[in-house]
C-alpha cells in the first residue's frame, strides 16, 4: 500500500494541475509588465511557496502511509481478536461478525452475516437471551449473560456475552454491538468442582460415622473386656469350696459396674451426636431449590438426565433450616438418580428426567419431586421410610429415614406418592409469616 | 526365682480385674497404671513377662516396648489391645498379641508360653 502512494505521485501532480487550470483568475495576471525588481521578488516567493508545499505534500502522504497502517492493524485486531464481535441490528440480525466470531460457532462468515443470532442459540438458553437483548435496546448500558450456543455442526459451547447498543447517528436504528467469550472449558470445571464438592461432602460425613464408630467401639471395649474377665472369676470362685460368697459378691458388683459404665459411654456418645437443633429462619425456598439443585446437575448430566426446575415465584418464604432441607432434598435426587439409572439398566431406556417442583399448599410451601424411574408400589411405599428398608443393591437404608426425620423436625413432613410411572415424593414446609 | 507377671494398663477396672483372675489362677502378678512407671522401676531382677496395653495416655505400648529394649531389658511382652490393627513392626518385640475382651483360656495360655519363654531365655544367658 506504501508503495502504490510513491507510484500515484506523477500522476496526481498531472491531476491537480489540470484542475488547477480550471480555477477562475489563475494565468490571467500579466507579468511581463512587472519591474524586473518586482518580478525578482516574485519568483522568489513561489520558490518559497514551492518549497512549503513539497513539505506539506510530503508531510500528509506519510499521514496517509500511517492511515493505511493504522487500518492494516485494526482490520487484524477486529477479526483475529481473542474474543468474537457480532453487530446486530434490531431485530436480532446478524450486521457485521469478526472471524473468531464465525470460528467460535464452526461456520463460514459469509454466511453468518445476515443470519438471526436466535438461531444459533440453543433452545435451553433461548429465554436468557431474549431478555438479555431487551435489556440491551432498552437500558443503552452493557449488558451481560451466560449461555449455550449452537454450532454448525451440533454440539454446543458455552458462552459469556457482553452486549452495549449504540446508534451512529440520531436518525439511525440502533444497533448492538456484542462481545463473545467461550467460556466452555470454565464450565466444565465448574461442574466438575460443583461434582466433586458434592462427593467431598458426602465422604466427610461417611468419615465422621466412622471415626465415631471407632471411638464407640474402643470406648466400649474396655468395660466389656472387665466383664468378661469378671464372669470368668465369678466361674472360678463358684467351683471352690467352701463357696467364698462375699468375694462373688464383690464380683458381681464389679459386672454392674462395668455394665453401667457401658451404658454411659453410650449415652454419651448419644449426646455428642444429637447436637443442638439449628435455629429456623425464613428462607427463599425457591433460591434453596435452586441451588441445591446446581449440585447434583453434573452428575445427573454425567448420567443423562435433566433436571427440570417449575417453581411458583409468588411462594412466600418457608421457616426451616437451610442445611436440613438441602440434605433432605440432596437424598431425593440421588434416589430419583439411581432410580432411573436402574430402571435404565432394566429397559434400556437411554435418557431420564427428574422435575422439581414448588407450590403453595396453604399455610405450607409443598416440594415434590418427580422422577422417571420405575416408581414404587404401594407395598414399597409403606416401608420407605423404615430404617435400613433400602430397594437398592448397596443402599444402606438409611437417607429417607434421615431426610423425614430433618423435615419432621422443621414441623414439616415428607411422603412417597405410590404411582405406576415414575417415582413421586413430596415434602412440606410451614412458610415463614 | 519366681515369675511374676507384669500388668501395664491405664484402665482400673481392666487391671484389677486381670489382677485378680490370674491371681486366681495362680500367678504372681504387679499392676502399674502407666507405662513410665513401669520402664522406670523395670531392672534386670524382674523375671516373668508384660501384658502390656496398646493404647494408653502417656506412653503406649510401643513406646514402653521400645524403651525396655533400650535398657537391655528382654522380659517377654504380650500385647493386650481393643484395636484389631496391629503392624508387624508392632509385633516384632511382643510374643503375642490378645484383643479386648479376652478369652480366659486364650490368655493363661499365652501367659504361660510367654513364661516359658523368659525361663528359656534366662537358662540361655
Amino acid at each position: 500500500m506504501v508503495r502504490k502512494v510513491r507510484n500515484d505521485k506523477a500522476d496526481v501532480s498531472q491531476s491537480l494541475r489540470e484542475q488547477a487550470r480550471q480555477v477562475p483568475g489563475v494565468n490571467q495576471n500579466d507579468v511581463t509588465a512587472l519591474p524586473a525588481e518586482d518580478l525578482k521578488t516574485l519568483v522568489h516567493e513561489l520558490d518559497f511557496h514551492r518549497a512549503e508545499l513539497e513539505i506539506q505534500n510530503e508531510e500528509l502522504r506519510q499521514a496517509q502511509v500511517e492511515l493505511a497502517q493504522a487500518l492494516d492493524r485494526y482490520y487484524e485486531l477486529y477479526e483475529f481478536s481473542p474474543v468474537g464481535y457480532i453487530t446486530l441490528n434490531n431485530d436480532g440480525q446478524i450486521t457485521a461478525a469478526n472471524q473468531t466470531a464465525a470460528r467460535m460457532l464452526g461456520i463460514k462468515r459469509q454466511a453468518l452475516v445476515g443470519e438471526n443470532l436466535s438461531k444459533c442459540i440453543a433452545q435451553r438458553s433461548q429465554d436468557v437471551f431474549y431478555l438479555h437483548r431487551q435489556a440491551v435496546f432498552s437500558s443503552k448500558l452493557k449488558q451481560s449473560c451466560e449461555l449455550d450456543m449452537l454450532k454448525e455442526d451440533g454440539t454446543t459451547l458455552s458462552v459469556r456475552l457482553e452486549s452495549v447498543a449504540f446508534a451512529q447517528e440520531q436518525e439511525q436504528q440502533p444497533q448492538c454491538q456484542m462481545i463473545l467469550v467461550d467460556i466452555t472449558e470454565q464450565k466444565t470445571a465448574e461442574q466438575l468442582s460443583d461434582q466433586h464438592l458434592e462427593e467431598a461432602a458426602h465422604l466427610q460425613r461417611t468419615m465422621m460415622v466412622n471415626e465415631l464408630a471407632t471411638g464407640l467401639a474402643h470406648e466400649l471395649n474396655q468395660p466389656l473386656a472387665a466383664i468378661a474377665m469378671m464372669a470368668d472369676i465369678g466361674e472360678v470362685l463358684l467351683a471352690q469350696s467352701p463357696l467364698d460368697r462375699c468375694q462373688l459378691q464383690e464380683n458381681l458388683q464389679q459386672i454392674n459396674k462395668q455394665a453401667l459404665r457401658g451404658g454411659a459411654i453410650i449415652r454419651g456418645m448419644m449426646a455428642l451426636v444429637k447436637k443442638k437443633p439449628l435455629e429456623s429462619v425464613a428462607l427463599d425456598l425457591n433460591a434453596l431449590l435452586s441451588t441445591t439443585c446446581a449440585l447434583v446437575r453434573s452428575k445427573a448430566e454425567s448420567s443423562h438426565i435433566t433436571i427440570s426446575l417449575e417453581l411458583d415465584m409468588t411462594l412466600p418464604p418457608v421457616k426451616a433450616v437451610g442445611v436440613y432441607v438441602e440434605q433432605a432434598l440432596l437424598n431425593l435426587l440421588r434416589n430419583a438418580i439411581d432410580a432411573i439409572d436402574e430402571t435404565r439398566a432394566n429397559s434400556g431406556q437411554i435418557s431420564g428426567q427428574i422435575s422439581i417442583e414448588s407450590s403453595r399448599q396453604q399455610n405450607m410451601a409443598r416440594v415434590t419431586v418427580h422422577d422417571s424411574g420405575s416408581g414404587v408400589n404401594e407395598q414399597v411405599a409403606k416401608r420407605l421410610f423404615e430404617s435400613f428398608f433400602s430397594t437398592k443393591e448397596q443402599g444402606l437404608g438409611i437417607g429417607l429415614t434421615i431426610s423425614l426425620n430433618l423435615i419432621q423436625s422443621l414441623g414439616g413432613r415428607l411422603w412417597a406418592e405410590p404411582q405406576q410411572r415414575g417415582g413421586v415424593f413430596h415434602f412440606e414446609l410451614p412458610l415463614a409469616s | 526365682m519366681t515369675q511374676t507377671v507384669f500388668i501395664v494398663d491405664d484402665d482400673k477396672s481392666i487391671r484389677e480385674a486381670l489382677q485378680l483372675l490370674l491371681e486366681i489362677f495362680g500367678f504372681k502378678v504387679k499392676a502399674y497404671a502407666d507405662g513410665g512407671a513401669f520402664v522406670a522401676d523395670c531392672d534386670e531382677s524382674f523375671a516373668g513377662c508384660v501384658l502390656l496395653d496398646m493404647a494408653m495416655t502417656g506412653l503406649d505400648g510401643a513406646e514402653v516396648l521400645a524403651q525396655l529394649a533400650a535398657k537391655g531389658i528382654r522380659l517377654p511382652v504380650i500385647f493386650f489391645s481393643g484395636h484389631g490393627n496391629i503392624d508387624d513392626a508392632m509385633l516384632a518385640g511382643a510374643v503375642a498379641f490378645l484383643h479386648k475382651p479376652v478369652n480366659k483360656d486364650e490368655l493363661l495360655a499365652c501367659v504361660n508360653k510367654a513364661l516359658a519363654l523368659d525361663l528359656k531365655r534366662r537358662a540361655e544367658d
